[in-house]
């Protein structure tokens, strides 16, 4: 048979690799690794595990143990992001309620956190034919004072934090319109009276967004979000079908004592 | 991996696992995405190498590309990392419950911090039960010149030192570096007169902390505590007053109680 070649990759930095495999070969289960098993588990040549192995202890991201034969990750390691990935896990459980709520209702469904002055989408769902026109997809960032997905965190919040909030969204963009303003108001009073709030998304005027607060553990603030075609109905009728049972179904996953989904 | 690579001197490859490391830190553990420029300016390496170290990063899983863009946001490979680096950490794991108690009496955002570089890295971060979303988090960077946290680092480490480390600092922040000067020297006074600090808006607008320094465990291993939160309408004052006396006590008691532990964090 002839042979295929290998695909294209991009140009790689060796050793930096090498010494990215070493940090990741540490587990929970093993603090402490001798050369040996450092070698062995980044399948490297001795002398050039031991190489990096004593540039990581010079730049601090190694430590020796007390006999100096083992080796095990610094604190510096932690400055590398290990607490950006771990956003909004959502337990097996509640992904299965989320994953069924998406195809009964046939809509788009996201849980959302704040970042910054943004929200950004950490999972989706979709249900059969709602995934033609992505609305709400993982990663997705909308500005929070633009969106209902930003507006139900808002509405969440205890009042010092909401009120630094806004001041920021002034400080970034000083000329907000009276008419974003409005729309702020409206939904914050639909909060309060629904549990949800509501909105066309502003890229295409096209998808009515639903919101509401979603209590995270450790006293975290998150948002359940849903999208639907505006061609289904009326506005008020898609939040009348849709609106409570998203609103039941946060408030049920919410208060299921989930683990805490911001920051470790 | 090319034998060129095997033979590289010590130095050198040092030198390359720093510069890689570096495009890494340069996210500060925040989620935000970054393009290659944007690591570029952080970092001051070449493109072309920012460019080698985020496409390394990426077969690693360290980094992913944002969906739709040209930019890198941090994947999940950092954070396996990080709980293997936390797990089995004796220090860390006694001072958890006295770190969340103070953060629940006080409704705050509490944290366990040490110095990185010229940053303060947290080790542990709790909160009270109103934070809802201005959160930090474990390995999250706070720029020690304007934070309450990095002054208490700085003034416990040894004069010759924390005059450098001052100075470094200040001229890092050009124009700002005066101010910065004035800020610094203000909550060394306090410290040398109180134990701690307090620092108003350094870092962020509206955010403020109470920060003390700290030994813990047999070692001595210099740390700092600190308490704070958001709250565009603060009164100053009496926030000093309701939290310096709690979070000296508490650096009391997290002392007392790990002093066996002889381990570093």
């Amino acid at each position: 048979m002839p042979s295929t070649p290998p695909p294209a990759r991009a140009a790689t930095v060796a050793p930096f690799a090498r010494a990215m495999h070493l940090l990741m070969a540490f587990t929970p289960y093993q603090r402490w690794l001798d050369l040996p098993e450092l070698q062995a588990r980044a399948a490297l040549p001795r002398a050039t595990a031991m190489r990096i192995v004593q540039s990581l202890v010079a730049l601090g991201y190694l430590q020796r143990s007390d006999c100096g034969r083992r080796y095990g990750l610094a604190p510096a390691v932690l400055a590398l992001g290990c607490g950006a990935g771990a956003g909004t896990e959502v337990d097996a459980q509640a992904e299965a309620r989320l994953r069924a709520f998406a195809v009964q209702h046939r809509l788009q469904l996201a849980v959302a956190a704040r970042d910054r002055l943004d929200m950004e989408v950490r999972a989706a769902w979709c249900g059969p034919g709602a995934c033609t026109a992505v609305r709400l997809h993982t990663g997705l960032r909308v500005a929070l004072g633009r969106s209902p997905l930003g507006w139900a965190l808002i509405g969440g919040l205890p009042a010092a934090e909401r009120d630094y909030l806004l001041d920021q969204v002034d400080r970034r963009a000083p000329a907000r319109s009276g008419g974003q303003r409005r729309s702020l108001h409206q939904a914050l009073v639909q909060l309060e009276r629904d549990g949800f709030c509501s909105g066309l998304a502003e890229d295409d005027g096209q998808t009515v967004v639903l919101a509401a607060p979603l209590p995270a553990g450790g006293g975290a603030l998150q948002v359940l979000a849903c999208a639907a075609p505006a061609a289904r109905g009326t506005r008020s009728g898609i939040e009348r079908a849709l609106g409570p049972g998203l609103r039941a179904l946060a408030a049920s996953i919410g208060s299921a004592g989930r683990p805490p989904a911001a920051h470790a | 991996m090319t034998a060129a690579a095997d033979r590289q001197a010590p130095e050198a490859c040092m030198l390359t696992v720093a510069r890689g490391l570096q495009v890494l830190r340069a996210f500060r553990g925040e989620r935000t995405p970054l393009s290659n420029a944007e690591l570029v300016r952080r970092t001051g390496l070449p493109k072309a190498s920012v460019s080698r170290f985020t496409s390394t990063l990426l077969q690693l899983g360290a980094l992913r590309r944002v969906a739709g863009g040209r930019a890198f946001e941090l994947g999940p490979a950092p954070a396996g990392i990080g709980v293997a680096c936390l797990a089995e950490r004796p220090l860390l794991e006694g001072a958890r419950p006295l770190l969340q108690a103070l953060a629940d009496r006080l409704d705050l955002s509490v944290a366990l911090g040490l110095r990185n570089q010229f940053d303060a890295l947290y080790l542990d971060y709790r909160t009270g039960p109103t934070v809802r979303t201005l959160r930090m988090g474990v390995g999250s960077l706070l720029p020690m010149g304007s934070t309450a946290i990095g002054h208490a680092l700085l003034w416990d480490r040894p004069p010759a030192e924390r005059a450098a480390l001052r100075d470094a600092l200040c001229a890092q922040a050009g124009e700002r570096g005066a101010a910065m000067a004035r800020s610094i020297d203000a909550s060394f006074a306090e410290l040398e007169a109180t134990g701690c600090c307090l620092v108003h808006g350094g870092f962020q607008h509206g955010a403020y902390a109470v920060a003390r320094p700290l030994r813990l465990g047999a070692r001595g291993s210099r740390v700092a505590l600190s308490g704070g939160k958001v709250d565009l309408h603060v009164d100053l004052a009496a926030e000093r007053r309701r939290i310096a006396p709690a979070l000296l006590a508490a650096g009391e008691a997290l002392e007392r109680a790990l002093a066996a532990v002889d381990e570093e964090p």
